[in-house]
């Protein structure tokens, strides 16, 4: 044990000493802070402008004049995504999902105005976040720090020397990879302790649940990765005859991982199963709505057979003799049937690009950057599931709303009126101000169980190979 | 063919040749002998102009290095302490690339020839030279400074580290080249190798040339005591 | 001389053809590139398969108003077909247009913001800001990541390849021992090493500008009159960002330093220029540009009358409408017919006439960071080149706002044909359908200009980089 201290305070003065682990580690501190600042400035100004936005609305609906109902639910009013906290250190697709949709009767529409629309097409560079100087400039330090690590030592002729002190190969790389987790972990545990006391006593942040719980687990999964990349670069030095040919291996290892790998892994995914465009995907919702889907009956076949429902219901041989407004609840029985069609394309809709993204998700296995990326955005709450959950969660507030409205104008309205009857301010209160959650932490691990399992290959296989390297090496030559 | 008037240099307060006057003519084989440290691979670098010199000139074929580097390059072949070569070409692709640099005409069974004169095994004139001990490597040297056909040789500890054997071969081939009339300026600390292949010996110290003798006026013994005793001093 | 060059590249290519990796590289890389034209134009064919089914679909629509004319009317179906087709109170919302995106041959090779805005709107003449706002199906991960297209392998992966192969240029040779040897040639070193690093900068940029041919002839005809200002670009930004990068190289190799130092500094230079430039600008725009999208969500609101039934509000609006846009003005004793549909359509243009500063402001903002950015592109030829690329296949955000102003006329021209009809009580005849409005994207200034001048930036930082690095290979060691 002492022996390893020793070892590992060598480590660690030599990694120091050297100007560019220096220079780099400023230049990532200095990085880390700016895209922090930026990111809590942007938070701040999308979400005043979000929660502006929405109680203005909210504001509108309740002030509306006395109408009908349904003109009112197609009045509709208007939904806006609110960033969540931890969006302010991993933007993920945040940028590139719509930010606001409109709800109405009848229609889904689909999201308006992604952020990144609002920029040159320079955004698709990437854009400078607290994630992507851990996902892809921390790797670099790393390497840095580790390329060396075994070549050096060789070259100098010290590892003979190291070795003729009764040490053995594997001691001596866990001196090496202990020091250089020393250094980056001094680095990450006093960021993510910050947050973590500021998480708890300062910020109310009801948009995202389980917050504190989160940034610990980021904190677990930025330790990971760094646990990835120096087991990887210790294990190449290891391999590596001179420190020109490790750093070279590393750094291409580090553009197959973060460069090469995604675009082509994505880029597959779409090929292999593309989406429908929104005008064919009404069209077909459309249809199925006017002939039923398989097995149902057509619209117009739906509506006498409601007809006739009613009619016996209460006993009646006309419309017009039903103690309520037919109308409310036709329009009703086919924003249910539309729900049915809508639900039932959308789940092939989501499917699709589940199935996209499941090509990702298995190239963890060949980069774990993606693995870290996946779940850096799923734990910020800025991946794809959350905007399904959003998605999922303005349908519901869509549909109350307009079920409420069409009730209404049944229940209180007769058959043949419209314009006659109008609500007011009453059944507007009625509908709760929209109000969003995110999902709970446990359910976001258990969706990215492949990338779970893809990190701890990573790890446990890169120990594996050093450790047996370490025991091979004691016969043959250092 | 080579002569320092007066040739000097300094790095800073430190001198490494001082005031150095030689002259070696053709079919000569002059041996600077000295430590580590003595001047002797400064000696050499000054007539290759691959450093300046503080003062003083380095003549080449009676040109002065520093006023016609090409010129005086083109007549020069060299040889230093561990000859490096492309790693992943064979020894006659190596030699046809430098060959063809000083646009040599030669063509490839020519330079063949050349490097089987030179020493070279036949089956590893087309290996790699990754697998090439020291001793080929100075052959593939020699073969050089034979094909571009240059008047002047200059070899910087090119014996150290061979074998006896691979030793022996590489002064005959220098005797040959000397017969033929290229002059040769070597720097060595072997004693025997320069008493046995040279024609002048001069011993160095400190930058400075101390002693300059023909190789017969001297025994074996009389050198090795020269020597030591300039050493001690 | 020639003769010298052709030996010197003559052994430089036998070093190629012996490093495996290299050639593996090399090979990897114009696979990729290959798959990356393929991928763009696959892309880029189901784009223009939506096309075709959505002008399928219109063709069909107005086919069907035609045919309406030449039936004799029997039944209820067929004298609803003829309303559709001859009412303008149910033509001017019904009868459904599709403003389509022009896409260009060489979309496909840089594909830009072309996924992440609509190609297409499909256009009624309800409120112009109802029917334009919406985002079509898209994965968000997929347009995080970006296109796997020609333009990424050129701006990301050829710098790459380019800095492998020369980066130990001069180094190695210093390193290996063997600069005594070539020092003693009467060529000089200087000349040697530019001779080598002349050969990678034919093979490699003419290896760019091969896969680049493929890509043109593959996406389009290069003859075409359309397409030659593209072609000249691409041939000619290929060049430009090859050669900028190998005089990057060049001036990092005159610095005669370890072939270690070398990779570092060139990989920290791509970097710098590929990764952190773009997210620091992308962050900075954000920061220096703020833009609120939530109140434009608002005015994509559907709109009706509080009362259809109540000719004094209609008459109200009809005249408001008239006072604002007096192209349709009828005195208020002759809009009587069809009073409610020409009240409504006289909102929901009002509607628009008062928004429009809305949207004006919010696409002038947008124009201000494509500006801004455009203006910082000098910092990264890699912007720089993709912007140009960009806007040769129309890809960028100008021709997205180009699109959208023609759609704006577009609209005007929709709202015109059936408004005329509408409010002076005229029936929309067979011979009409032969004059209805038909999209055109207005012609914008094609910036050659400037586009020369974003090459120039790129030659000049080429010039100053290869001349300095050229004068520090030839200053002389000590």
């Amino acid at each position: 044990m002492k022996v390893l201290t020793l070892l590992i305070k060598k480590e660690i003065k030599i990694a120091l000493r050297q100007r560019l682990i220096r220079i780099m580690a400023i230049i990532i501190v200095l990085l880390l802070s700016t895209a922090l600042w930026a990111g809590y400035i942007t938070y701040n100004q999308q979400q005043e402008n979000v929660e502006l936005a929405q109680e203005q609305r909210r504001i509108e609906w309740l002030h509306q004049i006395d109408k009908n109902p349904h003109t009112a639910a197609h009045y509709g009013t208007f939904v806006f995504k609110p960033k969540t906290l931890l969006s302010l250190f991993d933007f993920g697709l945040d940028t590139f999902t719509g930010t606001s949709k409109y709800l109405e009767a009848h229609y889904q529409h689909e999201f308006m105005f992604r952020p990144a629309q609002e920029y040159s097409s320079t955004i698709r560079f990437g854009q400078l976040s607290a994630a992507l100087v851990f996902q892809l400039l921390i790797p670099l330090l790393v390497i840095f720090l580790s390329f060396n690590s075994f070549t050096s030592e060789r070259e100098n002729g010290t590892l003979r020397l190291l070795m003729s002190q009764h040490i053995s190969y594997g001691t001596i790389a866990t001196g090496k990879i202990a020091a250089i987790l020393l250094i980056l972990f001094s680095l990450l545990v006093p960021l993510f302790t910050v947050a973590l006391i500021f998480s708890n006593n300062y910020i109310n942040a009801n948009v995202i649940q389980d917050l504190s719980f989160r940034i610990l687990l980021l904190l677990v999964l930025y330790a990971l990765y760094i646990v990835i990349f120096v087991s990887l670069s210790v294990w190449v030095s290891m391999l590596s005859k001179t420190g020109r040919n490790s750093l070279l291996i590393l750094l291409s290892i580090w553009v197959f991982f973060a460069v090469i790998v995604p675009k082509t892994a994505t880029g597959l995914g779409t090929q292999l199963t593309p989406l429908p465009s929104l005008k064919i995907f009404r069209n077909t919702i459309a249809d199925d709505i006017k002939n039923g889907l398989e097995g149902d009956l057509s619209a117009s076949e739906r509506r006498k057979e409601l007809e006739k429902t009613y009619l016996k219901k209460y006993q009646k041989d006309s419309l017009h003799q039903l103690p309520i407004n037919f109308l409310g609840i036709s329009l009703q029985a086919g924003e249910d049937y539309a729900a049915k069609v809508y639900d039932h394309h959308w789940q092939k809709l989501e499917q699709t690009i589940e199935k996209q993204n499941a090509i990702s998700s298995w190239a963890s296995f060949i980069s774990p950057y993606i693995a870290i990326r996946n779940l850096s955005m799923a734990l910020t709450s800025t991946d794809v599931n959350a905007y399904f959950h959003f998605h999922k969660h303005t349908e519901v507030y869509r549909r109350n709303l307009v079920k409420k409205m069409n009730m209404d104008l049944a229940k209180n309205s007769k058959n043949g009126e419209f314009f006659e009857y109008k609500a007011n301010e009453n059944l507007w209160k009625t509908i709760a101000p929209f109000a969003y959650t995110t999902t709970s932490v446990n359910r976001v691990i258990a969706s990215y169980f492949i990338e779970i399992v893809a990190i701890f290959t990573w790890i446990i296989l890169l120990l594996f190979a050093i450790y047996s390297y370490s025991k091979k090496i004691k016969a043959s030559y250092v | 063919m080579l002569q320092a008037i007066d040739l000097t240099k300094k790095y800073g307060d430190f001198t490494a040749v001082k005031s150095l006057n030689l002259s070696i003519n053709p079919g000569q084989i002059f041996c600077l002998l000295g430590a580590n440290g003595a001047g002797k691979s400064t000696t050499i670098n000054l007539f290759l102009n691959f450093i300046g010199a503080t003062k003083g000139k380095a003549l080449v074929g009676n040109m002065d290095v520093k006023s016609n580097p090409q010129k005086t390059k083109g007549l020069i072949s060299y040889i230093p302490e561990n000859l490096m070569l492309y790693k992943s070409l064979t020894g006659l692709e190596n030699l046809s690339f430098f060959c063809g640099l000083s646009r040599s005409p030669l063509n490839k069974d020519e330079l063949e020839h050349i490097l089987l004169k030179s020493g070279l095994q036949p089956d590893f004139i087309n290996k790699r030279v990754h697998s090439y001990s020291k001793g080929m490597r100075q052959k593939v040297g020699i073969a050089l400074a034979r094909a571009r056909n240059s008047k002047i040789l200059l070899l910087d500890e090119p014996t150290s580290g061979l074998d006896p054997k691979a030793s022996n071969e590489f002064s005959e081939l220098l005797l040959e080249m000397k017969e033929k009339g290229v002059t040769i300026l070597m720097a060595t600390h072997d004693l025997f190798r320069a008493k046995d292949t040279g024609t002048h010996i001069g011993i160095m110290k400190e930058g400075q040339l101390l002693e300059k003798f023909d190789t017969g006026s001297v025994s074996f013994m009389d050198l090795e005591s020269l020597y030591l005793k300039h050493m001690k001093n | 001389m020639f003769s010298v060059f052709k030996i010197i590249i003559k052994n430089e290519w036998l070093h190629f053809i012996r490093n495996k990796f290299q050639i593996g590289l090399l090979v990897g890389v114009l696979i990729l590139g290959v798959a990356a034209v393929f991928n763009g134009i696959l892309l880029v064919n189901s784009q223009k398969e939506t096309i075709a089914e959505i002008s399928k679909i219109e063709s069909k629509e107005f086919q069907g108003y035609e045919d309406a004319f030449k039936n004799e009317i029997t039944n209820q179906e067929q004298k609803r077909h003829y309303t559709n087709a001859t009412n303008p109170a149910f033509a001017w919302h019904r009868h459904t247009y599709n403003a389509i995106f022009p896409i260009h041959d060489y979309a496909s090779l840089s594909i830009g913001q072309l996924d992440l805005n609509p190609f297409y709107f499909r256009l009624t003449g309800m409120s112009l800001y109802y029917q334009i706002f919406e985002n079509d199906i898209a994965n968000p991960l997929k347009l995080f990541v970006g296109n796997f297209d020609l333009s990424f392998i050129i701006i990301y992966l050829f710098p790459l390849l380019i800095i492998t192969f020369t980066y130990s240029l001069y180094a190695q040779e210093k390193e290996q021992g063997i600069l005594p040897m070539l020092k003693l040639q009467t060529l000089g070193v200087d000349r040697i090493v530019i001779s080598q690093w002349a050969f990678y900068f034919i093979l490699i940029t003419g290896l760019a500008l091969g896969v680049t041919l493929l890509g043109l002839l593959c996406s389009g005809n290069i003859l075409k009159a359309d397409n030659q200002y593209p072609v000249f670009i691409w041939l000619v930004g290929v060049f430009m960002y090859c050669s900028f990068w190998f005089g990057v190289m060049l001036l990092i190799i005159g610095l005669k330093m370890s072939s270690a130092f070398n990779a570092i500094m060139s990989l920290g230079i791509w970097l710098v220029l590929l990764i952190v430039i773009p997210a620091v600008l992308n962050i900075w725009v954000t920061i220096q540009y703020p833009i609120d999208n939530t109140p434009l969500a608002a005015i994509s609101r559907r709109n009706s009358m509080d009362n259809e039934n109540d000719p004094n509000e209609a008459h109200q609006i009809i005249q408001d409408f008239f006072r604002q846009d007096p192209r349709y003005y009828r005195p208020k004793d002759s809009v009587s017919n069809n009073l409610a549909a020409k009240a409504y359509a006289g909102l929901t243009s009002l509607q628009d006439i008062h928004n429009t500063l809305h949207v004006t402001t919010y696409r002038h903002q947008v124009r201000q960071r494509d500006l801004w950015t455009k203006k910082m592109n000098w910092i990264s030829p890699a912007i720089n080149i993709q912007e140009l690329f960009n806007q040769v296949g129309h890809t960028d955000v100008s021709s997205y706002q180009h699109f959208q102003q023609s759609i704006k006329i577009f609209h005007d021209q929709i709202t015109a044909f059936y408004f005329k009809k509408l409010f002076w009580d005229k029936k929309i005849q067979q011979s009409d359908y032969k004059n209805r409005p038909v999209f055109r994207l207005v012609e914008g200034k094609t910036l050659r200009f400037y586009a020369l001048m974003d090459l120039g930036k790129i030659v000049g930082a080429f010039f100053l980089f290869a001349t300095i690095g050229w004068l520090l290979l030839k200053r002389k060691n000590t």
